[in-house]
């Protein structure tokens, strides 16, 4: 199971992260089905549980991957301490694994978006729905 | 046609030979002779139907995100009526066309579902129960529904009518809870809906018992395509297929699979094809004036034994221009005796203006149309004339207002 953060990506999370003072801000990405296509991206930001509450919290899942970013250009295999983290479930990211999280600055608006989705075979106008290969 | 009488003996089954004299029975048609007129009033089993329930806490959400019309009443609440629409894939195209009903606290015959949910009963085509059911899965996801393919024996679907002239009400005791009553509303006058929660009793409705075949037959002269041998699966549009007519796709209700083509052409587009009954009739005769089901055409004329009826012609055969070459004015779906259904350019085939033009741009008067099948050396022929049943002229002369 792999995902790719683009270092925009992870750039923006890290700038939300030290705007809102938040080190346990995650970005949270879902599958849903809906949309002209069938199937829907859906993100929220939500603050990770830590310590005492990480066993009685609902926030986190039994079912959940936690991604976290790592640099190209780092030795190391372990993530610093404060990267960015990307959190899915199983279905969602059975769907979505080894597509690219990237941030998008267009005109039409700054966003997070999934790019090359390998399962995606069609996709609708405005990029938040898709279809899946069969 | 006289080419026919070259087959083989073996070929003929024992349906096409009559038991008394063990004799051909229609020497040269490959046909059983054709179904009687519908009686005036009737009810009938629905073998061609079959249902799929859709229970738990998401399923209203989860069918809103997948069919045409909306699960949501016009005041915001879940709606409580069934009601007719269709599943269609991302590109626009037709996958099945159902009718919905819901099912207050459990789905009847669920017991396993807790009691409290949600629950709908979708009636689809019953040859293709087993698609919608993978197609439906395919979405599930982390979504709270569950879904099952109801037996026949279990839940069973009927279809009244009463074309009695004085008299076209039925009476049918709608409030019980053994029977879901719904007026079909693709047409008006087509007749109701019965869903029999309590298996194979039939429900007692004081009409005369009739065949699927006598629906079918009304559905044709009503001009109402039903299941993925007429409203062909993956291939037809739902505009093309009337649905928006027969009440079948909400234009404001927000995103749906399929949406995007559909609301375009609504609004951009125009629709030049429409699924439209059609009448049969021998190369030699003239154009019947009016669309009537005739069990046997050439009785009155001594009984031509060489009758071809519309269900020898296969499905999606090319409708052409009698007299004319170029371009085709529609494909054939599927008929019964001397009627059936063909997808028909309107503009060739009928009197129908479409929008923003300015006259039915090349149908005259008087212009006849063939069907023609068969092999080179073979081949068998008829004329095929296209009506705008009256509902549907009603409903595209309102819309371009």
């Amino acid at each position: 199971m792999k995902l790719e953060i683009t270092p925009r990506a992870a750039q923006r999370l890290s700038e939300i992260m030290a705007k809102d003072k938040n080190p346990n801000l995650a970005l949270r990405i879902r599958v849903e089905s809906g949309g002209c296509h069938g199937f829907q991206y859906l993100m929220s930001l939500i603050t990770m549980p830590t310590g005492e509450g990480l066993e009685s919290s609902t926030i986190l899942n039994e079912d959940d991957s936690i991604f976290q970013y790592v640099p190209d250009e780092t030795e190391s295999t372990s993530p610093p301490p404060n990267s960015p983290k990307i959190i899915l479930d199983e279905p969602s990211l059975e769907l979505l694994t080894g597509s690219k999280v990237d941030f998008t600055q267009e005109l039409i608006g700054s966003q997070f978006k999934i790019v090359d989705n390998p399962y995606a075979s069609s996709s609708c106008g405005c990029g938040t729905s898709f279809d899946i290969k069969a | 046609m006289r080419s026919l009488s070259r087959r083989p003996l073996h070929d003929l089954s024992p349906n096409r030979i009559c038991r008394t004299c063990n004799l051909p029975r229609r020497q040269f048609s490959s046909s059983l002779p054709s179904p009687p007129r519908p009686p005036a009033s009737g009810i009938a089993p629905l073998a061609s139907r079959q249902l799929l329930s859709v229970t738990g806490p998401d399923a209203a959400k989860f069918l809103q995100g997948i069919i045409t019309a909306n699960v949501v009443s016009s005041k915001g609440e879940p709606r409580t009526d069934p009601f007719y629409t269709a599943f269609l894939n991302a590109t626009g195209r037709v996958l099945h066309d159902v009718f919905i009903y819901p099912v207050r606290g459990c789905a009847p015959g669920d017991s396993a579902q807790a009691a409290g949910d949600d629950g709908f009963l979708v009636e689809v085509d019953a040859a293709q129960i087993n698609a919608l059911m993978k197609y439906i899965k395919r979405y599930k996801l982390r979504a709270k529904v569950a879904f099952r393919a109801i037996d026949p024996a279990e839940i069973s679907v009927w279809h009244a009518w009463n074309d009695t002239p004085n008299s076209t009400t039925l009476d049918i005791p709608a409030a019980d809870p053994s029977r879901i009553v719904f007026q079909d509303p693709r047409a008006p006058g087509l007749g109701h809906r019965i869903i029999q929660l309590a298996g194979h009793k039939p429900p007692e409705v004081d009409v005369e018992r009739a065949t699927e075949d006598a629906y079918t037959i009304r559905r044709y002269l009503h001009g109402v395509p039903e299941g993925q041998d007429e409203i062909l699966r993956e291939q037809a549009l739902p505009l093309e297929s009337n649905m928006e007519h027969m009440n079948g796709i909400d234009f404001h209700k927000g995103c749906y699979v399929g949406q995007e083509l559909t609301i375009r052409t609504k609004h951009r587009g125009v629709v030049r094809k429409r699924i439209l009954p059609c009448v049969i009739y021998d190369r030699a005769k003239a154009a019947p004036p009016s669309l009537v089901y005739d069990p046997d055409p050439d009785s009155e004329a001594g009984g031509s034994p060489e009758a071809l009826t519309a269900d020898m012609i296969p499905a999606e055969t090319s409708i052409g221009r009698s007299g004319k070459r170029g371009r085709s004015a529609g494909k054939w779906l599927r008929g019964v005796g001397n009627i059936g259904l063909g997808l028909c350019r309107l503009e060739i085939m009928t009197d129908v203006v479409l929008p923003g033009e300015q006259a039915a741009a090349t149908f005259r008067d008087g212009d006849e149309f063939e069907l023609e099948w068969g092999e080179e050396d073979n081949k068998s022929g008829v004329k095929v004339k296209a009506f705008v049943p009256e509902w549907l002229r009603r409903s595209i002369d309102g819309q371009q207002r």
